[in-house]
Protein backbone atom coordinates (compact mmCIF):
# COMPACT_ATOMS: atom_id res chain seq x y z
CA UNK A 1 0.00 0.00 0.00
CA UNK A 2 1.10 3.55 -0.66
CA UNK A 3 0.23 4.89 2.80
CA UNK A 4 -0.47 2.86 5.93
CA UNK A 5 -1.70 4.53 9.10
CA UNK A 6 -1.69 2.08 11.99
CA UNK A 7 -3.38 2.60 15.36
CA UNK A 8 -2.72 6.33 15.70
CA UNK A 9 -3.84 7.83 19.01
CA UNK A 10 -3.51 11.36 20.31
CA UNK A 11 -4.61 13.03 23.55
CA UNK A 12 -4.45 16.65 24.71
CA UNK A 13 -4.44 16.40 28.50
CA UNK A 14 -7.39 14.25 29.44
CA UNK A 15 -9.16 14.76 26.10
CA UNK A 16 -8.80 12.01 23.52
CA UNK A 17 -8.60 13.48 19.98
CA UNK A 18 -7.65 10.42 17.93
CA UNK A 19 -8.53 6.96 19.11
CA UNK A 20 -6.73 4.07 17.41
CA UNK A 21 -7.10 5.39 13.86
CA UNK A 22 -6.05 2.96 11.13
CA UNK A 23 -6.47 3.03 7.35
CA UNK A 24 -4.61 2.41 4.10
CA UNK A 25 -4.44 4.49 0.94
CA UNK A 26 -3.62 2.87 -2.42
CA UNK A 27 -1.41 4.77 -4.90
CA UNK A 28 -2.83 7.62 -7.01
CA UNK A 29 -6.00 7.91 -4.97
CA UNK A 30 -7.63 10.74 -3.03
CA UNK A 31 -9.27 9.80 0.26
CA UNK A 32 -11.99 12.20 1.41
CA UNK A 33 -12.27 12.54 5.17
CA UNK A 34 -15.64 13.92 6.19
CA UNK A 35 -16.37 14.98 9.74
CA UNK A 36 -17.76 17.70 11.92
CA UNK A 37 -15.58 20.48 13.37
CA UNK A 38 -13.42 19.28 16.24
CA UNK A 39 -13.63 15.58 15.37
CA UNK A 40 -9.84 15.32 14.92
CA UNK A 41 -9.52 15.58 11.11
CA UNK A 42 -6.90 18.36 11.15
CA UNK A 43 -4.98 16.69 13.99
CA UNK A 44 -4.77 13.49 11.92
CA UNK A 45 -3.32 15.42 8.95
CA UNK A 46 -0.88 17.30 11.18
CA UNK A 47 0.35 14.02 12.64
CA UNK A 48 0.82 12.46 9.19
CA UNK A 49 2.73 15.54 8.02
CA UNK A 50 4.90 15.55 11.18
CA UNK A 51 3.75 18.98 12.41
CA UNK A 52 2.45 17.18 15.50
CA UNK A 53 3.53 13.86 16.99
CA UNK A 54 1.20 10.99 17.81
CA UNK A 55 1.14 9.43 21.27
CA UNK A 56 0.94 5.96 19.75
CA UNK A 57 0.88 4.34 16.33
CA UNK A 58 2.84 4.05 13.10
CA UNK A 59 2.82 5.81 9.75
CA UNK A 60 4.30 3.93 6.80
CA UNK A 61 4.77 5.82 3.53
CA UNK A 62 5.89 3.84 0.47
CA UNK A 63 7.11 1.07 2.76
CA UNK A 64 9.17 3.41 4.97
CA UNK A 65 8.38 4.09 8.61
CA UNK A 66 8.14 7.89 8.88
CA UNK A 67 6.39 7.97 12.28
CA UNK A 68 9.13 9.89 14.09
CA UNK A 69 10.70 11.86 11.24
CA UNK A 70 10.73 15.68 11.30
CA UNK A 71 8.27 17.30 8.84
CA UNK A 72 11.12 18.47 6.58
CA UNK A 73 12.26 14.84 6.13
CA UNK A 74 8.84 13.38 5.26
CA UNK A 75 8.31 14.98 1.85
CA UNK A 76 4.60 15.40 2.58
CA UNK A 77 3.00 18.76 1.76
CA UNK A 78 0.26 20.10 4.02
CA UNK A 79 -2.18 22.59 2.49
CA UNK A 80 -3.83 24.65 5.20
CA UNK A 81 -7.41 25.96 5.20
CA UNK A 82 -6.11 29.29 3.96
CA UNK A 83 -3.62 29.53 1.12
CA UNK A 84 -0.89 30.89 3.46
CA UNK A 85 1.15 32.33 0.61
CA UNK A 86 4.39 33.86 1.83
CA UNK A 87 3.46 37.58 1.96
CA UNK A 88 6.99 38.80 1.21
CA UNK A 89 7.26 36.75 -2.01
CA UNK A 90 5.50 37.28 -5.35
CA UNK A 91 3.57 34.55 -7.19
CA UNK A 92 6.68 33.31 -9.01
CA UNK A 93 8.78 33.08 -5.84
CA UNK A 94 5.95 31.46 -3.86
CA UNK A 95 5.69 28.68 -6.45
CA UNK A 96 9.48 28.37 -6.64
CA UNK A 97 9.82 28.18 -2.83
CA UNK A 98 10.16 24.39 -2.51
CA UNK A 99 12.61 24.22 -5.41
CA UNK A 100 14.81 26.94 -3.91
CA UNK A 101 14.79 25.07 -0.58
CA UNK A 102 16.03 22.02 -2.50
CA UNK A 103 18.72 24.21 -4.09
CA UNK A 104 17.77 23.30 -7.65
CA UNK A 105 19.57 25.09 -10.50
CA UNK A 106 18.04 28.46 -11.54
CA UNK A 107 17.41 27.28 -15.12
CA UNK A 108 15.55 24.21 -13.85
CA UNK A 109 13.53 26.33 -11.43
CA UNK A 110 12.57 28.78 -14.19
CA UNK A 111 11.39 26.07 -16.56
CA UNK A 112 9.40 24.20 -13.88
CA UNK A 113 7.77 27.37 -12.54
CA UNK A 114 6.85 28.54 -16.06
CA UNK A 115 5.25 25.18 -16.81
CA UNK A 116 3.31 25.25 -13.53
CA UNK A 117 2.15 28.83 -14.09
CA UNK A 118 0.80 27.80 -17.49
CA UNK A 119 -1.00 24.69 -16.27
CA UNK A 120 -2.67 26.72 -13.48
CA UNK A 121 -3.38 29.68 -15.82
CA UNK A 122 -1.43 32.07 -13.61
CA UNK A 123 1.04 33.49 -16.16
CA UNK A 124 -0.44 37.00 -16.12
CA UNK A 125 -0.17 37.19 -12.30
CA UNK A 126 3.44 36.07 -12.04
CA UNK A 127 4.79 39.31 -10.54
CA UNK A 128 1.85 40.04 -8.27
CA UNK A 129 2.17 39.93 -4.50
CA UNK A 130 -0.26 37.71 -2.53
CA UNK A 131 -2.38 40.65 -1.33
CA UNK A 132 -3.09 41.53 -4.97
CA UNK A 133 -4.71 38.12 -5.69
CA UNK A 134 -8.29 36.89 -5.25
CA UNK A 135 -9.10 33.96 -2.95
CA UNK A 136 -9.26 31.48 -5.84
CA UNK A 137 -5.99 32.73 -7.35
CA UNK A 138 -4.29 32.40 -3.96
CA UNK A 139 -5.42 28.76 -3.69
CA UNK A 140 -4.18 28.05 -7.22
CA UNK A 141 -0.76 29.46 -6.29
CA UNK A 142 -0.82 27.32 -3.13
CA UNK A 143 -1.55 24.24 -5.28
CA UNK A 144 1.24 25.17 -7.67
CA UNK A 145 3.66 25.63 -4.79
CA UNK A 146 2.76 22.16 -3.48
CA UNK A 147 2.67 20.30 -6.80
CA UNK A 148 5.92 21.66 -8.22
CA UNK A 149 8.06 19.66 -5.80
CA UNK A 150 6.16 16.53 -6.80
CA UNK A 151 5.52 15.29 -3.25
CA UNK A 152 4.45 11.67 -2.86
CA UNK A 153 1.54 12.72 -0.62
CA UNK A 154 -0.51 15.92 -0.32
CA UNK A 155 -2.68 16.66 2.70
CA UNK A 156 -5.50 19.11 2.05
CA UNK A 157 -7.14 20.56 5.15
CA UNK A 158 -10.44 22.10 3.95
CA UNK A 159 -8.58 24.10 1.29
CA UNK A 160 -11.71 25.60 -0.27
CA UNK A 161 -13.67 26.37 2.89
CA UNK A 162 -12.97 30.12 2.75
CA UNK A 163 -14.00 30.49 -0.94
CA UNK A 164 -17.43 31.52 -2.20
CA UNK A 165 -19.66 28.94 -3.91
CA UNK A 166 -18.72 29.71 -7.52
CA UNK A 167 -14.94 29.82 -7.00
CA UNK A 168 -15.18 26.77 -4.76
CA UNK A 169 -16.86 24.82 -7.57
CA UNK A 170 -14.22 25.84 -10.13
CA UNK A 171 -11.41 24.96 -7.68
CA UNK A 172 -12.97 21.53 -7.12
CA UNK A 173 -12.95 20.96 -10.88
CA UNK A 174 -9.37 22.20 -11.09
CA UNK A 175 -8.35 19.81 -8.31
CA UNK A 176 -9.94 16.85 -10.13
CA UNK A 177 -8.06 17.78 -13.31
CA UNK A 178 -4.66 18.23 -11.69
CA UNK A 179 -5.13 15.16 -9.47
CA UNK A 180 -5.46 13.13 -12.66
CA UNK A 181 -2.70 15.00 -14.52
CA UNK A 182 -0.13 14.75 -11.70
CA UNK A 183 -1.32 11.34 -10.36
CA UNK A 184 -1.76 12.83 -6.93
CA UNK A 185 -1.97 10.81 -3.73
CA UNK A 186 -3.96 12.86 -1.27
CA UNK A 187 -6.03 13.02 1.88
CA UNK A 188 -8.78 15.61 1.47
CA UNK A 189 -10.38 16.80 4.71
CA UNK A 190 -13.74 18.52 4.49
CA UNK A 191 -16.91 19.05 6.48
CA UNK A 192 -18.91 19.52 3.27
CA UNK A 193 -20.85 16.43 2.24
CA UNK A 194 -20.95 17.23 -1.48
CA UNK A 195 -17.25 18.09 -1.54
CA UNK A 196 -16.37 14.78 0.13
CA UNK A 197 -18.28 12.88 -2.55
CA UNK A 198 -16.85 14.94 -5.42
CA UNK A 199 -13.21 14.98 -4.39
CA UNK A 200 -12.60 11.48 -3.09
CA UNK A 201 -11.93 8.26 -4.95
CA UNK A 202 -12.45 6.77 -1.49
CA UNK A 203 -14.63 8.25 1.23
CA UNK A 204 -14.31 8.07 4.98
CA UNK A 205 -16.14 9.49 7.96
CA UNK A 206 -14.56 10.61 11.20
CA UNK A 207 -16.34 10.90 14.52
CA UNK A 208 -15.15 10.87 18.13
CA UNK A 209 -11.54 10.34 17.08
CA UNK A 210 -12.33 7.24 15.01
CA UNK A 211 -12.15 6.92 11.23
CA UNK A 212 -14.22 4.60 9.04
CA UNK A 213 -13.51 4.10 5.33
CA UNK A 214 -16.49 3.04 3.19
CA UNK A 215 -16.11 0.30 0.65
CA UNK A 216 -18.47 2.03 -1.76
CA UNK A 217 -20.25 5.33 -2.21
CA UNK A 218 -23.56 3.51 -1.65
CA UNK A 219 -22.39 2.34 1.77
CA UNK A 220 -21.43 5.93 2.58
CA UNK A 221 -24.85 7.16 1.45
CA UNK A 222 -26.65 4.52 3.51
CA UNK A 223 -24.84 5.40 6.76
CA UNK A 224 -27.20 7.70 8.64
CA UNK A 225 -24.31 9.46 10.47
CA UNK A 226 -22.99 11.01 7.25
CA UNK A 227 -26.20 12.99 6.71
CA UNK A 228 -26.60 12.00 3.03
CA UNK A 229 -30.04 10.43 3.62
CA UNK A 230 -31.23 13.58 5.39
CA UNK A 231 -30.07 15.67 2.43
CA UNK A 232 -31.87 13.41 -0.05
CA UNK A 233 -35.06 13.55 2.03
CA UNK A 234 -34.80 17.34 2.26
CA UNK A 235 -34.46 17.83 -1.52
CA UNK A 236 -37.16 15.25 -2.27
CA UNK A 237 -39.60 16.96 0.07
CA UNK A 238 -38.81 20.28 -1.56
CA UNK A 239 -39.87 18.86 -4.93
CA UNK B 1 -26.43 65.93 10.12
CA UNK B 2 -25.03 65.89 13.64
CA UNK B 3 -22.26 63.51 12.66
CA UNK B 4 -21.29 65.76 9.72
CA UNK B 5 -21.02 68.77 12.06
CA UNK B 6 -19.06 66.66 14.53
CA UNK B 7 -16.64 65.66 11.76
CA UNK B 8 -16.10 69.33 10.83
CA UNK B 9 -15.43 70.10 14.50
CA UNK B 10 -12.85 67.30 14.70
CA UNK B 11 -11.14 68.55 11.51
CA UNK B 12 -11.13 72.13 12.87
CA UNK B 13 -9.61 71.02 16.19
CA UNK B 14 -7.03 68.90 14.37
CA UNK B 15 -6.14 71.87 12.18
CA UNK B 16 -5.98 74.24 15.14
CA UNK B 17 -3.95 72.11 17.57
CA UNK B 18 -1.93 69.78 15.34
CA UNK B 19 -1.39 71.23 11.86
CA UNK B 20 -1.38 74.98 12.53
CA UNK B 21 1.33 75.06 15.25
CA UNK B 22 3.52 72.81 13.10
CA UNK B 23 3.09 74.87 9.93
CA UNK B 24 3.45 78.14 11.87
CA UNK B 25 6.60 76.90 13.61
CA UNK B 26 8.13 75.67 10.39
CA UNK B 27 7.16 78.88 8.57
CA UNK B 28 8.73 80.96 11.33
CA UNK B 29 11.91 78.85 11.19
CA UNK B 30 12.13 79.24 7.40
CA UNK B 31 11.60 83.01 7.59
CA UNK B 32 14.14 83.34 10.42
CA UNK B 33 16.71 81.26 8.53
CA UNK B 34 16.48 83.52 5.44
CA UNK B 35 16.64 86.73 7.49
CA UNK B 36 13.04 87.90 7.08
CA UNK B 37 12.24 87.88 10.82
CA UNK B 38 14.42 88.15 13.93
CA UNK B 39 15.95 91.00 15.89
CA UNK B 40 19.37 91.01 14.25
CA UNK B 41 18.25 90.11 10.73
CA UNK B 42 18.33 92.81 8.07
CA UNK B 43 16.18 91.38 5.28
CA UNK B 44 16.36 88.42 2.89
CA UNK B 45 19.70 86.61 2.78
CA UNK B 46 20.96 83.18 1.84
CA UNK B 47 24.05 83.64 4.00
CA UNK B 48 22.90 81.49 6.93
CA UNK B 49 22.05 78.58 4.65
CA UNK B 50 25.36 79.00 2.76
CA UNK B 51 27.18 78.92 6.09
CA UNK B 52 25.57 75.75 7.36
CA UNK B 53 26.37 74.00 4.07
CA UNK B 54 29.93 75.34 3.95
CA UNK B 55 30.65 74.36 7.57
CA UNK B 56 31.41 70.66 7.49
CA UNK B 57 30.08 70.02 10.99
CA UNK B 58 26.41 70.19 9.89
CA UNK B 59 26.73 67.40 7.34
CA UNK B 60 28.97 65.54 9.77
CA UNK B 61 26.32 65.95 12.44
CA UNK B 62 23.55 64.56 10.20
CA UNK B 63 25.69 61.58 9.19
CA UNK B 64 26.76 60.97 12.80
CA UNK B 65 23.13 61.06 14.02
CA UNK B 66 22.09 58.67 11.24
CA UNK B 67 24.99 56.33 12.05
CA UNK B 68 24.13 56.26 15.79
CA UNK B 69 20.47 55.56 14.94
CA UNK B 70 21.31 52.83 12.40
CA UNK B 71 23.84 51.04 14.63
CA UNK B 72 21.48 51.20 17.65
CA UNK B 73 18.63 49.79 15.58
CA UNK B 74 20.74 47.03 14.00
CA UNK B 75 21.88 45.86 17.45
CA UNK B 76 18.44 46.18 18.99
CA UNK B 77 16.58 44.42 16.16
CA UNK B 78 19.27 41.72 15.90
CA UNK B 79 18.86 40.97 19.61
CA UNK B 80 15.07 41.22 19.64
CA UNK B 81 14.55 38.89 16.64
CA UNK B 82 16.03 35.68 18.10
CA UNK B 83 14.69 36.42 21.59
CA UNK B 84 11.13 36.94 20.37
CA UNK B 85 11.22 34.01 17.91
CA UNK B 86 12.56 31.64 20.57
CA UNK B 87 10.52 32.84 23.56
CA UNK B 88 7.37 34.41 22.06
CA UNK B 89 5.13 32.21 24.21
CA UNK B 90 6.87 33.30 27.43
CA UNK B 91 6.33 36.99 26.63
CA UNK B 92 2.56 36.52 26.35
CA UNK B 93 1.96 35.47 29.96
CA UNK B 94 3.77 35.12 33.27
CA UNK B 95 6.58 37.16 34.80
CA UNK B 96 8.43 37.93 31.56
CA UNK B 97 5.33 39.50 30.03
CA UNK B 98 5.43 42.13 32.82
CA UNK B 99 9.22 42.52 33.12
CA UNK B 100 9.62 43.32 29.43
CA UNK B 101 7.59 46.52 29.91
CA UNK B 102 9.93 47.84 32.65
CA UNK B 103 12.57 49.51 30.43
CA UNK B 104 9.77 51.13 28.41
CA UNK B 105 8.77 53.05 31.53
CA UNK B 106 12.23 54.69 31.78
CA UNK B 107 12.34 58.25 30.39
CA UNK B 108 15.32 58.81 28.09
CA UNK B 109 17.06 61.13 30.56
CA UNK B 110 16.80 58.55 33.40
CA UNK B 111 18.19 55.80 31.19
CA UNK B 112 20.99 58.13 30.05
CA UNK B 113 21.86 58.99 33.66
CA UNK B 114 21.78 55.31 34.58
CA UNK B 115 24.28 54.46 31.81
CA UNK B 116 26.37 57.48 32.75
CA UNK B 117 26.70 56.12 36.31
CA UNK B 118 27.61 52.71 34.97
CA UNK B 119 29.97 53.44 32.11
CA UNK B 120 32.09 56.46 33.10
CA UNK B 121 35.71 55.92 34.03
CA UNK B 122 34.73 56.32 37.70
CA UNK B 123 31.45 54.44 37.27
CA UNK B 124 30.10 51.18 38.63
CA UNK B 125 31.55 48.87 35.95
CA UNK B 126 34.99 50.47 36.19
CA UNK B 127 35.02 50.12 40.02
CA UNK B 128 33.85 46.53 39.77
CA UNK B 129 36.62 45.65 37.31
CA UNK B 130 39.12 47.41 39.56
CA UNK B 131 37.93 45.44 42.62
CA UNK B 132 38.20 42.24 40.60
CA UNK B 133 41.75 43.33 39.70
CA UNK B 134 40.97 43.12 35.98
CA UNK B 135 42.23 46.70 35.62
CA UNK B 136 44.94 48.22 37.77
CA UNK B 137 43.91 51.88 37.44
CA UNK B 138 40.89 53.89 36.41
CA UNK B 139 42.65 55.05 33.22
CA UNK B 140 42.68 51.52 31.87
CA UNK B 141 38.89 51.56 31.64
CA UNK B 142 37.94 52.50 28.06
CA UNK B 143 36.07 55.71 27.13
CA UNK B 144 32.45 54.66 26.86
CA UNK B 145 30.82 57.99 27.70
CA UNK B 146 31.23 61.13 25.55
CA UNK B 147 33.33 58.91 23.26
CA UNK B 148 33.96 59.13 19.50
CA UNK B 149 31.93 56.03 18.64
CA UNK B 150 28.94 56.98 20.78
CA UNK B 151 29.04 53.67 22.66
CA UNK B 152 27.23 55.09 25.70
CA UNK B 153 24.49 56.56 23.50
CA UNK B 154 24.13 53.35 21.50
CA UNK B 155 23.95 51.23 24.68
CA UNK B 156 21.23 53.50 26.10
CA UNK B 157 19.19 53.46 22.88
CA UNK B 158 19.48 49.67 22.67
CA UNK B 159 18.37 49.38 26.31
CA UNK B 160 15.34 51.57 25.57
CA UNK B 161 14.37 50.09 22.19
CA UNK B 162 15.06 46.37 22.74
CA UNK B 163 11.87 45.68 24.76
CA UNK B 164 9.85 47.71 22.29
CA UNK B 165 11.03 45.52 19.40
CA UNK B 166 10.55 42.31 21.39
CA UNK B 167 6.93 43.28 22.09
CA UNK B 168 6.44 44.33 18.48
CA UNK B 169 7.87 41.06 17.08
CA UNK B 170 5.96 38.89 19.59
CA UNK B 171 2.77 40.61 18.47
CA UNK B 172 3.60 40.15 14.77
CA UNK B 173 4.45 36.46 15.34
CA UNK B 174 0.92 36.03 16.67
CA UNK B 175 -1.05 38.19 14.23
CA UNK B 176 0.84 37.10 11.10
CA UNK B 177 0.73 33.41 12.12
CA UNK B 178 4.50 33.04 11.76
CA UNK B 179 4.46 29.65 13.54
CA UNK B 180 2.06 28.26 10.92
CA UNK B 181 4.28 29.61 8.13
CA UNK B 182 7.26 27.90 9.79
CA UNK B 183 5.32 24.63 9.87
CA UNK B 184 4.34 25.11 6.24
CA UNK B 185 7.97 25.77 5.26
CA UNK B 186 9.06 22.62 7.10
CA UNK B 187 6.63 20.51 5.04
CA UNK B 188 8.44 21.90 1.97
CA UNK B 189 11.60 20.34 3.45
CA UNK B 190 12.96 23.62 4.84
CA UNK B 191 15.44 23.18 7.69
CA UNK B 192 15.12 25.36 10.80
CA UNK B 193 17.72 27.80 9.44
CA UNK B 194 16.09 27.96 6.00
CA UNK B 195 12.73 28.55 7.64
CA UNK B 196 14.27 31.28 9.80
CA UNK B 197 16.10 33.16 7.05
CA UNK B 198 13.67 32.59 4.17
CA UNK B 199 10.37 32.91 6.03
CA UNK B 200 10.30 34.12 9.66
CA UNK B 201 12.85 36.95 9.58
CA UNK B 202 11.82 38.42 6.18
CA UNK B 203 8.15 38.35 7.24
CA UNK B 204 8.88 39.98 10.61
CA UNK B 205 11.12 42.67 9.13
CA UNK B 206 8.68 43.45 6.33
CA UNK B 207 5.83 43.91 8.77
CA UNK B 208 7.94 45.83 11.31
CA UNK B 209 9.60 48.14 8.76
CA UNK B 210 7.27 51.15 9.35
CA UNK B 211 7.95 50.94 13.11
CA UNK B 212 11.68 50.58 12.52
CA UNK B 213 11.62 53.75 10.37
CA UNK B 214 9.67 55.60 13.07
CA UNK B 215 12.16 54.50 15.72
CA UNK B 216 15.00 55.63 13.45
CA UNK B 217 13.41 59.11 13.33
CA UNK B 218 13.07 59.03 17.13
CA UNK B 219 16.73 58.13 17.77
CA UNK B 220 17.94 60.49 15.02
CA UNK B 221 16.23 63.41 16.74
CA UNK B 222 16.69 62.29 20.38
CA UNK B 223 17.95 65.06 22.64
CA UNK B 224 18.42 63.97 26.27
CA UNK B 225 20.61 60.92 25.62
CA UNK B 226 23.17 62.68 23.35
CA UNK B 227 23.10 65.76 25.60
CA UNK B 228 24.34 63.70 28.54
CA UNK B 229 26.32 60.93 26.85
CA UNK B 230 27.41 62.40 23.49
CA UNK B 231 30.50 64.43 22.69
CA UNK B 232 30.71 67.96 21.34
CA UNK B 233 32.38 67.04 18.06
CA UNK B 234 30.73 65.48 16.18
CA UNK B 235 27.44 66.07 17.94
CA UNK B 236 23.93 64.83 17.27
CA UNK B 237 21.68 67.09 15.15
CA UNK B 238 19.26 67.94 17.96
CA UNK B 239 22.04 69.03 20.31
CA UNK B 240 23.72 71.08 17.56
CA UNK B 241 20.45 72.84 16.65
CA UNK B 242 19.65 73.68 20.30
CA UNK B 243 23.21 74.89 20.91
CA UNK B 244 22.95 77.24 17.93
CA UNK B 245 19.54 78.50 19.10
CA UNK B 246 20.30 78.98 22.78
CA UNK B 247 23.96 79.93 23.07
CA UNK B 248 25.19 83.48 23.61
CA UNK B 249 26.01 84.34 20.01
CA UNK B 250 22.68 85.69 18.69
CA UNK B 251 24.05 85.65 15.14
CA UNK B 252 23.99 81.84 15.29
CA UNK B 253 20.22 81.70 15.82
CA UNK B 254 19.27 81.77 12.09
CA UNK B 255 21.64 78.83 11.55
CA UNK B 256 19.88 76.96 14.36
CA UNK B 257 16.57 77.49 12.57
CA UNK B 258 18.08 76.43 9.23
CA UNK B 259 19.25 73.16 10.85
CA UNK B 260 15.76 72.64 12.29
CA UNK B 261 14.24 73.17 8.81
CA UNK B 262 16.72 70.71 7.28
CA UNK B 263 15.88 68.18 9.97
CA UNK B 264 12.15 68.62 9.31
CA UNK B 265 12.66 68.08 5.55
CA UNK B 266 14.69 64.93 6.27
CA UNK B 267 11.97 63.57 8.58
CA UNK B 268 9.30 64.49 6.02
CA UNK B 269 11.14 62.49 3.31
CA UNK B 270 11.35 59.51 5.69
CA UNK B 271 7.64 59.80 6.46
CA UNK B 272 6.78 59.79 2.73
CA UNK B 273 8.89 56.63 2.40
CA UNK B 274 7.11 55.19 5.46
CA UNK B 275 3.66 55.82 3.94
CA UNK B 276 4.79 54.20 0.69
CA UNK B 277 5.94 51.12 2.62
CA UNK B 278 2.64 50.99 4.52
CA UNK B 279 0.55 51.34 1.35
CA UNK B 280 2.51 48.49 -0.26
CA UNK B 281 1.63 46.30 2.71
Amino acid sequence: MFLEVNNISKRYGSKSILNDVSFVLPAHRTLSILGKSGCGKSTLLKIISGIELQDEGLIILQGKNISLLNPNKRNIVYLFQEALLFPHLNVYENIAFGLRIRKEKPAQIASKVDAMLQSLELTEHVLKMPHQLSGGQKQRVAFGRALIINPPLILLDEPFSSLDVEIRSSMQQLYKTIAKQFEINALFVTHDLKEALLMGDLISYMEGGKLEIYESKQQFINDSRTGVLNEITFWNELR
Amino acid sequence: MFSKKFNYLIYALLLLFAVLPLVAGLGFAVLYSVGLVGVLNNGFTREHWMRIFSEGNILQSFLYSAAIAIVSLIISVSLALPVSLKHHQSFRKGLLSYLIYTPLAFPGIVAAFFFFQFLTKSGVVSRLLFQLRLISSIDQFPDLINDTFGIGMIATHVFLSFPFFVLLFVNIIKTERIVEYQQLASTFAATKWQSLFRVSIPMLLQKALPNIILYFIFIFGAFEVPLLLGRSNPEMVSVLAVRKLQRFNLLDIPQGYAIAVLYTIFVFILLVFLFKVKSRQ
